[in-house]
């Protein structure tokens, strides 16, 4: 035993304690009431009891007057404390009788009662492991403590030598991918669907890896041919020999070391911008091609030396899908540490524990323990480390964020092998982190301002096909208007194909908006409610449902006739014990965005809620007023279409289509009437029409398009594009198609068809820069020619339709005798000739006559 | 065969064997004249500059996408169809390769309605595939 602070306190209190107690006390052992129960102290005293107890069985003594044997002496109480609290003090059997002698009451022992008193105490000290328990709590309690300390201080290093580059990484990785698959689940990221647009895809490569990129931005500088340049100026006697070398600077080392490619791409970059000024001051016509070409490598370059990039753009443009495609396909695929991190995720008080508790949870591995080794694995690996933060302007504290992702980018690039990628929306990047730009490292730093805005043909196709891919999209054949629609408006088609995802569709000439946004809605409020519930750290109060939200922006701006900028704090009133969770949900939604709204005074900036997507705005707008406003108050609603439907409205487009429609699906005599006997309703029937389901179209509609036909030429032209190009197919469009224009034609004059019909096909004008350009009647014949060369009718017999209406063009367009001879060599058809030879114009009349006498066609 | 997926930006399948001696050489023209000279530009502003497409693929970008077809696809926006075309012809020579040219980077941007004119479109195509002239090589 070691003797301890602890045991001596003990000892020296007992010895105090025998001053004020009594030998009768003692002799009476009531003294164990005076200290607490299950000390150390007590456990020891009830041993002794125990040994007196059964030392006296076998040893009774007799009584002689006041006399009492000796294991009721304090003098051997004292002995026996002694010997265990001093490491097993040595007794002495005659010191211990002289001891007792200095007490005349005490009944004297011999020498071997007091060997055999002790060897019995001995046995039940070993024997009792609850006096070992006490005596280890007691002496060594505050030693285990401070043990303890120390051996999880030496955990803690242990720990950390343990953390080494390859784990950080390889967390760091983990959490790469964490990140793209919750933004694949939001719906933010939509793999394989980021269309390479000029250089963006590329120069994000060269910021990330500039190691391996740089070799190909020397290799193509190493080509540039300045042949023609230079024999432009001799022959502009310019005495200038325009000498084009990089070798010195491009034999040297450009990936040994952060430190060399520094170096080395600024001596190529000042080469380049030496050059380009020298073309700039000798300038010649052809110089732009040159200058230009110098230029674009100045840029790569840029790209190569920056450390940070800031990613700006309206909100719905695609920087987080671009972010997780460069994420996923340029950093995981080459394996470049990074980390992936969203505005929202981020504290603003305390960025580096924010970071460091995003990659180990429940650590207490510091921002440095963890840069320290991605510095070491960049060194070694000749890599960056990217960090990655989207959407800066999600984060609950910009203000505070603002002041603080300053100095923390500041310090974080301190590390040479950290390069950055922020992305924000445009506006709130104004109003929040504009102090970043003219931070100390402006000099580093690339802002990109958009992507995705210049999308040219190629790049839309490029898109839609994406898009069909990713949804299991399948579409045979789209009409050119259709296709049109939905690749100058990618919102639409997003809804589109995700609204049809895994389906095949052979034929697609017309989208039932309705029918497609009410799909998406049930669609995407369900995944969000499920989602939201699933996976968001802040937890649900009360019923929640994401519609809820919807609903109270369309009441809002129904009640106050307003349609954009919906204040976020009157939408949340309804819910508020909710906020956090529909603040966060229009972060990361496509269909709602935050706005914002600077305002001058004390109140700061204010936010908004817009739809992104205006046309879905309405749709949602109509079927409130439909299902909501008209079942519960009829003269509320008919105030409301009468004050807010009509020619002066910001919504009369999209909500006059959407009533059009959808007041047909309920079914309610009193509702149509009244929608009917609006002023805009005659306007636009004739246009609306082709966009309702042909199941919903009456028998009085096609009259009343008969009756407007005539109208004037714009709606002439609307109805024969309409039931000619999409309409022909009278199997898809059993009521509505074709044949209703051919009952009209049948009724018009000359005058008629060459006034409302012939003009809608304009004759070819000479074009400068197309001498082969065809009009829309020639594309349509060699069409024709196409289909009838290639298709069989059998299988589409309405494909005949198209035959019958080309011949009512007979007398304008010469080229139609060879397309419809043709046809007849192969089909025989007698129907056309007499469905048109019944016709009242007697100069079509006329062409077919003689068409059919010039072939010789027996009828 | 040549696919423009940008203005003035297009590819091309050619024969890699086709060095400047033989392009000059089957154009037919003699040495030292004017015609040798222009053809020598002409060789120039295709493959003075050119991308490698396959290269550039490996040395670059192999690991960021499946195969070269998605490659050029993805990189370039090419129409599927014409891609497909392009590979099937690619495949038709082990010595066809693709290529990316800027047309007007060098200069010689003249080239451009002549070479690729309707009249001489096929025959320059041909001749960049060096159809007719393989006992050359």
């Amino acid at each position: 035993m070691v003797l301890t602070a602890t045991t001596v306190t003990l000892y020296i209190g007992n010895i105090i304690l025998s001053h004020y107690i009594k030998e009768e006390i003692w002799v009476k052992r009531i003294w164990k009431n005076l200290f607490p129960p299950k000390s150390f102290k007590v456990e020891l005293m009830n041993s002794i009891d125990e040994t007196i107890r059964e030392f006296e069985t076998s040893h009774p003594y007799e009584k002689d007057g006041i006399k009492f044997p000796f294991y009721y002496s304090k003098i051997l109480d004292d002995i026996l404390v002694k010997h265990i609290l001093f490491n097993n003090y040595q007794y002495n059997s005659e010191y211990i009788s002289n001891e007792l002698q200095n007490n005349p009451n005490i009944i004297i022992p011999t020498n071997k009662e007091i060997e055999n008193f002790f060897q019995l105490f001995v046995s039940k000290i070993e024997a009792n492991k609850e006096l070992k328990k006490l005596f280890i709590a007691e002496n060594y309690q505050s030693r285990i403590f401070v043990l303890a300390e120390k051996i999880d201080s030496i955990i803690e290093i242990l720990k950390k030598a343990e953390l080494t580059p390859e784990i950080v990484v390889n967390k760091t990785r983990e959490q790469v991918e964490f990140q793209i698959r919750k933004q694949i689940t939001s719906g933010k990221y939509i793999p394989d669907t980021f269309v390479e647009i000029d250089e963006l895809k590329d120069h994000l490569r060269y910021f990330i890896a500039p190691y391996l990129f740089i070799d190909r931005i020397i290799g193509e500088i190493k080509k540039f041919n300045f042949d023609y340049l230079r024999k432009k100026l001799i022959l502009k006697n310019k005495n200038i020999n325009f000498d084009f070398n990089i070798d010195l600077i491009s034999n040297s080392s450009f990936n040994v070391s952060n430190d060399e490619l520094n170096k080395n791409v600024s001596l190529l970059n000042d080469y380049l911008h030496g050059k380009y000024d020298e073309l700039e001051s000798n300038r010649i016509n052809a110089s732009s091609s040159f200058t230009r070409k110098i230029q674009n490598k100045i840029d790569d370059l840029h790209f190569i030396q920056s450390k940070i990039i800031i990613i700006k753009g309206n909100a719905g443009q695609g920087k987080t899908n671009f972010l997780c495609d460069l994420a996923e396909n340029v950093l995981l695929k080459r394996n470049i540490p990074s980390l992936f991190l969203t505005g929202y995720e981020l504290d603003a008080n305390d960025l580096y524990t924010s970071i460091s508790k995003r990659l180990f949870p429940g650590s207490d591995y510091t921002f440095s323990d963890i840069f320290s080794r991605i510095d070491s694995y960049c060194e070694i690996n000749k890599t960056f480390f990217i960090l990655m933060i989207d959407g800066l302007n999600e984060n609950t504290n910009p203000p505070k964020l603002s002041q603080n992702i300053e100095l923390f980018i500041n310090e974080i690039l301190q590390h040479k092998h950290v390069k950055v990628v922020l992305t924000c929306r445009t506006e709130y990047f104004k109003n929040n982190f504009q102090n970043i730009l003219d931070s100390d490292f402006k000099e580093s730093l690339i802002q990109i301002d958009s992507i995705n805005s210049h999308l040219d043909d190629n790049h839309k196709r490029c898109l839609y096909e994406s898009y069909c891919s990713y949804y299991n999209l399948k579409i045979n054949h789209i009409s050119d208007d259709i296709y049109k629609e939905l690749v100058t408006n990618f919102l639409l088609l997003r809804i589109f194909s995700e609204a049809n995802k895994g389906q095949n569709i052979a034929t697609l000439t017309h989208i039932y908006k309705e029918e497609v946004f009410q799909k998406y809605y049930s669609l995407k409020s369900f995944e969000i409610n499920n989602r939201l519930k699933d996976t968001l750290t802040t937890p649900i109060i009360g019923e929640f449902d994401i519609k809820n939200l919807f609903s109270a922006i369309i009441e809002y701006m129904i009640e106050h006739k307003a349609f954009e900028n919906i204040p976020i704090d009157s939408l949340l009133k309804t819910d508020n014990r909710n906020r956090d969770i529909y603040i966060r949900f229009l972060d990361e939604n496509i269909l709602l965005r935050k706005d914002i709204e600077e305002q001058n005074g004390i109140f700061g900036n204010k936010e908004f809620v817009n739809f992104t997507f205006d046309e879905f705005r309405d749709f949602l707008i109509t079927d409130y007023l439909l299902n909501n406003l008209y079942e519960n108050s009829k003269d509320k609603f008919y105030l409301f279409i009468e004050e807010n439907i009509n020619n002066k409205s910001r919504i009369k487009e999209g909500c006059m289509s959407f009533i059009f429609s959808m007041e047909r699906l309920k079914g309610n005599f009193e509702l149509s009437s009244f929608i009917r006997k609006q002023d805009w309703y005659g306007e636009v029937f004739p246009y609306y029409i082709f966009d309702i389901k042909d199941e919903y179209v009456t028998t009085d509609d096609k009259l009343e398009l008969k009756s407007k036909f005539l109208n004037d030429r714009d709606i002439s032209e609307h109805i024969t594009f309409s039931l000619a190009y999409q309409r022909w197919n009278a199997e898809d469009f059993p009521n509505l198609n074709i044949q209703l224009l051919f009952e009209i034609f049948e009724t018009l004059t000359d005058d008629e068809f060459k006034n409302n019909v012939y003009k809608i096909y304009p004759e070819k004008r000479y074009s400068h820069y197309d001498r082969f350009e065809k009009d829309q009647l020639e594309k349509l014949i060699e069409r024709l020619e196409d289909i009838l060369g290639n298709e069989d009718f059998s299988i589409s017999p309405s494909r005949h339709n198209i035959f019958q209406y080309i011949l009512y063009f007979l007398p304008i367009k010469h080229e139609i005798n060879y397309l419809y001879f043709s046809y007849w060599k192969k089909y025989n058809n007698q129907l056309h000739f007499e469905q048109i030879l019944n016709c009242q114009s007697e100069k079509l009349k006329e062409s077919v006559n003689n068409f059919i006498a010039r072939y010789e066609i027996q009828l | 065969m040549k696919y423009s997926y940008k203005s003035y930006e297009s590819l091309l399948v050619v024969d890699k064997r086709l060095t400047k001696d033989l392009f000059v050489e089957m154009a037919g023209v003699q040495k030292g004249k004017y015609a040798a000279d222009m053809f020598s530009r002409m060789y120039d502003w295709i493959f003075s500059e050119a991308v490698y497409v396959e290269d550039d693929y490996k040395q670059f970008y192999e690991v960021e996408y499946p195969n070269l077809e998605n490659f050029i696809y993805k990189k370039y926006c090419v129409r599927k169809g014409s891609l497909k075309k392009m590979l099937q012809l690619k495949a038709e020579n082990e010595n066809y390769i693709i290529i990316a040219f800027d047309e007007l980077s060098t200069g010689y941007g003249g080239f451009i309605d002549f070479a690729f004119s309707d009249e001489l479109y096929d025959r320059f195509i041909n001749f960049l595939l060096m159809k007719e002239n393989e006992d050359k090589v």
